[in-house]
């Protein structure tokens, strides 16, 4: 599915990845765990195409294809999905609307016909359903008004949407209180497939609580250093990132 | 007063109660010098123009600067734009020219200086022996239309930093003045610019050469003392590439029934790395409570950022004055530069203020940022007037503008008046502004915590200027903090 | 300003000709008019309001005729054609409305316009007041609440001269209605008084958007009476010039007012919103909101200014400045202004140009809309701000 090797990136003038190897096969779940600064945000960027964060070396092959050569809305109709750290808010645009034009744009990019508002419609209300979302969340403008709760929900009810191969969850645990955060959980459990994968950036523990991943990793210094099964995220969580520095 | 009334107290209350009932303090540097003075009589010709230049032995160039000058003035119309109700100003009546006669064959050292006027300076706080060299600030002091002792000379020499009168840099760096005066503000700039470089007197001048830091802050005192005389400085700071200098200017004039004009003009030109940090406290005679008398404060201050990643940044406060018409700007020319602008102004009684910056970005990546609090008191006018000008090739430009008005009373005004144009599709220019009365919510607050309404309010103007505040050096900090609560007091009712 | 008078010499004469028939008195007025032109300037640069206009293209006179107007589309349930002599109304006239040529109006209903500010650049305002030979005097009784009867006022002018028209619009104590008004084009300058009578309510949107050559020049007076509430939205696109002032003073007590614009601007149009407000009695409020967008060579200039006079306690006043430049030959011109003389006043306001915000665009992108198309949705949510009715 994804395949990063040896990737150095910068934000601005400083180096972020330094080095950063991962793979990720069909149906895996990887949780990426580090400190903060370590540069697990930048690998989600990275991954999705921000502006302003620059590969220096290293590729990224994505189902064969040179992700990096790509366009971000490339990227997304290829089936890469980022559930973003801090969702951005669109005042006057409302998320049918969004998510419709989002989602027949990738359409149209992979040679599929575009999906009617009708249909539209019963597919969206069906998986609001699916998720226990409240369908309010459609009318209302993208994430304007939502609380941080309602962000993160947001963004994984538009996974749910987009059905994407490989999603990047960024910090999705973050400030969400446990009802959110299983709500969150099973969203992406409800998603998972022998052939999607997932992404998992966290800075703690908990979330894999809900989300079994196949492997951690630990990010450090803008490279993996550690990396091992679900016990790895368990033992982080007891002994802290303290070690790293010894 | 018990706690209840505290609790209890409605803003009317607080706007009537003990503050008024303070009598007005006394302008503090409102005293006279009596000091024997060379003066020229009132008048404006190229005779005069030529008598100032004779009197200070200049060389042929910088007459000629000063009668082309005088001919622009001529010719150009007083402008009226600002929101200021400035009376005619009799140009003819007048002095240009006001010199302490001690000082006439220049003091080689500040032991030759006239006691008299040593006592002056050391009445307005301003340190001019060495021996205070523990302030750590080097001061130039303006008395009237000439500088009568700058201070530490010897050590900021040694670095190869020049600090001094501007009439001894026109005999000592003459190359220097030539090059840079009115590179920054042509005469022609404006009608009051135009008036300044025909007539100047003096005013200080101040080169730092390539990677210094001044050792130490530059300071200069401005004093008009004699009547009807007019105070037309100019000041000149040249920072080479790499340097750095902090420059103090702080004013002061005694209490006369009639208005005095000042129209100075600053210039500071700021190379490849180099920052210039120019503060100003200024304080000059108010009027009284009726508002008669006070000077007309008619400035014309910029600074050019001429390399690439030079700073320059402007920080006021500005208290004096009947009339005060200035804007202190920056040309952003250097690839990176960067302009600030931090101003505080509180005006009382029937002062007029029109104050604001400019911001003209021409280098690519520069940036501007601009504090501005203005505080209206009593029947005063405050104006805030800015512009931030985006050209077509400042690729990636970037300002920040805020700009608060508190109105205290009802009869003052505040006004606001930001120009903003961008021609570039990458730059971003934001400003946001908010004009309301001083809170009531924190006026009970304090009083409930007992605080008294007059240190309340002193209080919460202190915070809301804190931004601008804390851009000063120290020592200036304080003055201005302390000169703030002198133009609050008995200003509420 | 005699260069004036015979820059305008034809313009006069095809006055004259149009309005021959109307009544002694306002003849008299236009007359008067005239005469004070004299004491007025070309709009130039150097002017305040026309700093950021190229004032030469008031001499531009190519035209494009524009596209035939489908009434049908206007979803409106009354039409009003104002043709450069007389109007026509396609639909039926309810028995609260009075419409009527604007030389039928009485004398003594007559209002003059007068700016409050830049009164010397007022040069096309007192043009107009000399030579409309057009529009009408549209009235709504008092207590009449019909928000939903959507009257159209169609600007429907003959495109090879400038026209000049005035109108008046009278809404009554306690009434509610919608009015819509729509410019095809031509070079027309166009002024117009709304009275708006005690807890009168006014919902009004004015579409002037040219695919092609046109000049639009128009002063808009408002007053506003007790409680009453009046919401403008103005659609502004294109054209040769659009110079636009609106003048708004509050008679009396807990009225409020709302502006929203969206100007957008490309080729080498310029537009021109100038909104001025006088806060002239206590418990006003006060709203204005542009979002502009310059590509292009274009030019937008915005200006919202509020006046708080003296004693004019309790007002609220915000102004919200925003626009973004989408190319690097375009210009934008902000200045939002507050003039405030009296300490009990909530004022904020906010002025901002830039361009489409980069991570909202990645944000849209990362979910496989294309940068054009990502570009049009960030465009939609910027101007949906200024929607205000």
């Amino acid at each position: 599915m994804l395949n990063i090797k040896d990737i150095f990136a910068k934000a601005g003038d400083k180096d972020i990845l330094k080095g950063l190897n991962l793979e990720v096969k069909p149906g895996e779940v990887h949780a990426i765990m580090g400190p903060n600064g370590a540069g697990k945000s930048t690998l989600g960027n990275v991954l999705a195409g921000m502006p302003h964060v620059e590969v220096t070396a290293g590729s990224v092959d994505m189902q064969g294809k040179d992700l990096l050569a790509l366009e971000p809305e490339e990227r997304a109709a290829e089936g890469v999905f980022l559930a973003f750290q801090y969702p951005v808010e669109i005042p006057g645009v409302n998320n049918m609307y969004f998510l419709r034009t989002a989602l027949n744009a990738q359409r149209k990019y992979r040679g599929e016909e575009e999906m009617d508002s009708a249909s539209f419609l019963r597919m969206v209300k069906q998986k609001i359903k699916d998720m226990n979302m409240r369908d309010d969340l459609l009318k209302r403008p993208v994430n304007v008004g939502f609380s941080g709760g309602e962000k993160k929900r947001n963004e994984v009810f538009q996974m749910g949407v987009l059905e994407p191969k490989l999603a990047i969850l960024d910090e999705t645990d973050s400030g969400l209180d446990i009802d959110a955060l299983k709500i969150v959980a099973d969203g992406v459990n409800q998603l998972r497939s022998p052939d999607r994968s997932f992404v998992i950036i966290t800075h703690y523990q908990r979330l894999l609580d809900y989300i079994e991943p196949d492997f951690v990793h630990v990010l450090a210094d803008g490279k993996i250093v550690r990396s091992g099964d679900k016990n790895l995220a368990l033992e982080l969580e007891e002994q802290g990132y303290g070690w790293l520095n010894q | 007063m018990s706690e209840i009334d505290n609790q209890t107290a409605s803003t009317a209350d607080v706007e009537n109660r003990a503050v008024k009932e303070r009598a007005n303090q006394a302008y503090k540097d409102g005293f006279v010098t009596d000091i024997e003075s060379e003066t020229l009589p009132p008048g404006l010709n190229e005779d005069v123009i030529r008598q100032i230049s004779a009197k200070k032995d200049e060389p042929e160039w910088l007459l000629e600067y000063r009668l082309n000058a005088f001919k622009q003035w001529q010719a150009m119309p007083n402008p009226d734009w600002a929101k200021l109700n400035v009376p005619a100003i009799d140009f003819q009546a007048i002095s240009y020219f006001s010199a302490p006669k001690s000082n006439k064959n220049a003091p080689k050292s500040l032991d030759e200086v006239d006691p008299k006027l040593l006592e002056t300076y050391d009445k307005l706080g301003v340190p001019l022996h060495e021996r205070e060299r523990l302030a750590g600030v080097a001061v130039d002091a303006v008395f009237d239309s000439v500088s009568v002792g700058t201070t530490f000379k010897a050590e900021l020499e040694k670095v190869g930093v020049i600090f001094s009168s501007f009439s001894e840099a026109v005999k000592d760096h003459p190359e220097l003045v030539k090059q840079h005066l009115g590179s920054v503000v042509p005469s022609r700039d404006n009608y009051f610019a135009a008036l300044n470089a025909a007539v100047f007197s003096d005013g200080s001048f101040v080169y730092i050469p390539k990677g210094v830091r001044c050792p130490m802050e530059l300071s200069t005192y401005f004093r008009i003392n004699a009547i009807n005389t007019g105070q037309f400085e100019r000041t000149l700071i040249v920072a080479e590439e790499g340097s750095y200098v902090s420059y103090l200017e702080g004013c002061t004039a005694p209490m006369r029934d009639e208005n005095q004009l000042h129209a100075a003009v600053v210039e500071l030109v700021a190379m490849k790395d180099a920052k210039i940090k120019y503060s100003t406290v200024q304080n000059w005679y108010p009027g009284d409570e009726n508002g008669k008398g006070g000077i007309y404060n008619f400035v014309t201050k910029r600074g050019l950022c001429q390399g690439d990643n030079s700073k320059i940044s402007w920080t006021q406060v500005e208290t004096g004055s009947a009339i005060t018409w200035k804007y202190p700007s920056c040309i952003l020319r250097g690839d990176h530069s960067s302009g600030e602008f931090y101003s505080v102004a509180l005006t009382n009684n029937y002062q007029q203020a029109d104050t604001g910056t400019k911001m003209i970005h021409l280098g690519k990546n520069t940036k501007s940022t601009i504090i501005s609090k203005g505080i209206s008191v009593g029947k005063s006018s405050n104006a805030y007037r800015g512009l931030v000008r985006v050209a077509k090739k400042a690729d990636h430009a970037r300002n920040f503008t805020q700009c608060d008005s508190l109105l205290i009373g009802k009869d003052c005004g505040a006004h606001t008046f930001p120009y903003t144009e961008s021609a570039n599709s990458t730059a971003k220019i934001e400003h946001e502004a908010t004009t309301s009365k001083i809170s009531e919510d924190q006026l009970n607050y304090c009083l409930q915590r007992g605080i008294g309404e007059e240190d309340a309010i002193s209080l919460i103007v202190d915070g809301f200027c804190k931004q601008v505040f804390k851009e000063l050096p120290m020592e200036f900090a304080v003055e201005a903090k302390a000169l703030l609560d002198i133009s609050l007091e008995g200003a509420i009712g | 300003m005699a260069g004036l008078i015979n820059n305008w010499q034809e313009a006069i004469n095809n006055a004259k000709a149009l309005t021959s028939g109307w009544p002694q008195w306002l003849q008299q007025k236009q007359a008067e008019s005239l005469g004070r032109l004299d004491g007025f300037a070309i709009p130039n640069r150097k002017m305040e309001t026309w700093r950021y206009s190229d004032s030469g293209k008031l001499q531009n006179t190519d035209v494009v005729s524009s596209a035939e107007l489908d009434l049908a589309e206007l979803d409106a349930d009354l039409c009003i054609l104002i043709k450069s002599q007389g109007f026509e109304a396609v639909g039926e006239m309810p028995d609260w409305l009075q419409v009527t040529d604007i030389h039928q109006l009485a004398e003594q209903e007559w209002l003059p316009m007068v700016a409050k500010t830049h009164e010397k650049e007022q040069a096309m305002l007192q043009l107009n007041q000399a030579l409309f030979h057009a529009g009408v005097a549209l009235k709504v009784k008092n207590n009449e609440q019909h928000a939903d009867f959507v009257i159209a006022v169609v600007y429907d002018l003959a495109e090879n001269a400038w026209q000049f028209v005035h109108n008046h619009f009278e809404i009554g104590d306690n009434s509610q209605v919608t009015i819509n008004e729509i410019h095809a084009g031509g070079l027309v300058n166009q002024t117009a008084v709304w009275s708006l009578g005690r807890d009168a309510q006014v919902k009004k949107t004015v579409w002037a958007q040219f695919e092609s050559e046109a000049t639009l020049v128009s002063f808009n007076q408002v007053n506003l009476n007790q409680n009453a509430d009046m919401k403008t939205m103005n659609h502004r696109f294109g054209g040769t010039l659009q110079h636009h002032n609106q003048q708004v003073e509050f008679l009396a007590e807990h009225a409020k007012f709302a502006a929203g614009s969206v100007n957008k601007a490309n080729g080498n149009s310029h537009i021109a919103d100038i909104v001025n407000v006088f806060h002239d009695k206590k418990h006003n409020t006060s709203e204005v909101i542009h979002r502009s967008i310059a590509d292009g060579q274009s030019q937008i200039f915005n200006n919202a200014k509020a006046v708080v006079a003296h004693g004019a306690d309790h007002s609220e006043i915000s102004q919200d400045l925003k626009n973004i430049l989408l190319s690097d030959d375009a210009k934008v011109f902000s200045k939002p202004e507050l003039e405030v003389s009296t300490d009990e006043v909530v004022a904020a306001h906010g002025s901002t140009i830039g361009a489409l915000d980069e991570s909202s665009l990645f944000y849209l992108q990362s979910r496989g809309i294309d940068a054009k198309q990502a570009k049009d949705i960030m465009i939609e949510s910027f101007v949906a701000e200024a929607e205000v009715c």
